[in-house]
């Protein structure tokens, strides 16, 4: 097994605690949906969505990098980061790369607009909502991949 | 202003499309300082209420064409936020 391919695993094992987190988060969060006047919520329901927002981004984060290293692995050009997306395309664990340039958009806005414009903030936290799912999804298809791809080292 | 002719029409065309004829564009920010180097390409658009993916779509159409970062600001007419007095006072209508 080579140091990539430990690399990858060591990675998945980190996704599924992040993964547990955010889904934490994500059920906090939904019960919110949509919010329809900031000033009725509470302390704990901004550290609510506070969570929700950064354990989105660091997931999506960590997405890439593992997609990032399996395309490396498979001998893939990784730079720009746009050769790893359509690769993952290829490899079926995208639907498209557009809708996760679009997801990426929309964590970088929710970061960006913080208290700038409130109604479009709750679009926004609105959609990270809807956008979760599917980075679950995502993250289903590449623990199948290297399931299949790099059996030896599976499961720790 | 420090965008070339051809990369100021990509963004009159980009915003255009998603945004409609009638949306109005500055550039702001430290694109428009002659003496300075690199950094953000900053707009400001003045739009009709428009979808938010519009705004999502139209900020990467803009990287991948500009092959720059970009920093978009989308308000209605007639915001009077501080960022829209900025862009408008300081920055070039495009």
């Amino acid at each position: 097994m080579s140091e990539n391919v430990q690399l990858i695993w060591k990675k998945i094992e980190h996704l599924r605690r992040m993964r547990s987190y955010l889904d934490y988060s994500l059920e906090q969060t939904l019960p919110l949906m949509p919010i329809r006047d900031w000033q009725q919520l509470t302390p704990a329901h901004h550290e609510t969505l506070a969570a929700f927002r950064v354990r989105f981004s660091e997931f999506q984060e960590h997405l890439g990098k593992i997609m990032r290293a399996i395309a490396r692995e498979e001998e893939q050009g990784t730079e720009p980061f746009s050769f790893v997306l359509v690769y993952m395309e290829k490899l079926g664990i995208l639907d498209a790369v557009e809708r996760w340039k679009i997801i990426r958009e929309l964590r970088n806005a929710v970061n960006h607009e913080y208290e700038e414009n409130e109604l479009r903030l709750s679009e926004f936290f609105l959609a990270l909502t809807q956008a979760a799912p599917e980075l679950y999804t995502w993250f289903d298809r590449i623990i199948a991949f290297c399931e299949s791809a790099y059996p030896a080292s599976s499961h720790p | 202003m420090r965008i070339s002719p051809d990369q100021a029409q990509i963004i009159c065309q980009q915003i255009h499309q998603y945004f409609g004829d009638t949306a109005a564009i500055w550039l702001f920010g430290s694109r428009v300082i002659d003496n300075k180097k690199g950094g953000d390409v900053d707009l400001y658009v003045e739009a009709d209420p428009h979808p938010l993916l519009n705004e999502i779509r139209c900020k990467i159409g803009l990287e991948e064409g500009l092959e720059m970062p970009v920093d978009l600001i989308v308000r209605e007419p007639f915001d009077a936020s501080p960022i829209a007095r900025i862009a408008k006072t300081r920055g070039l209508k495009l």
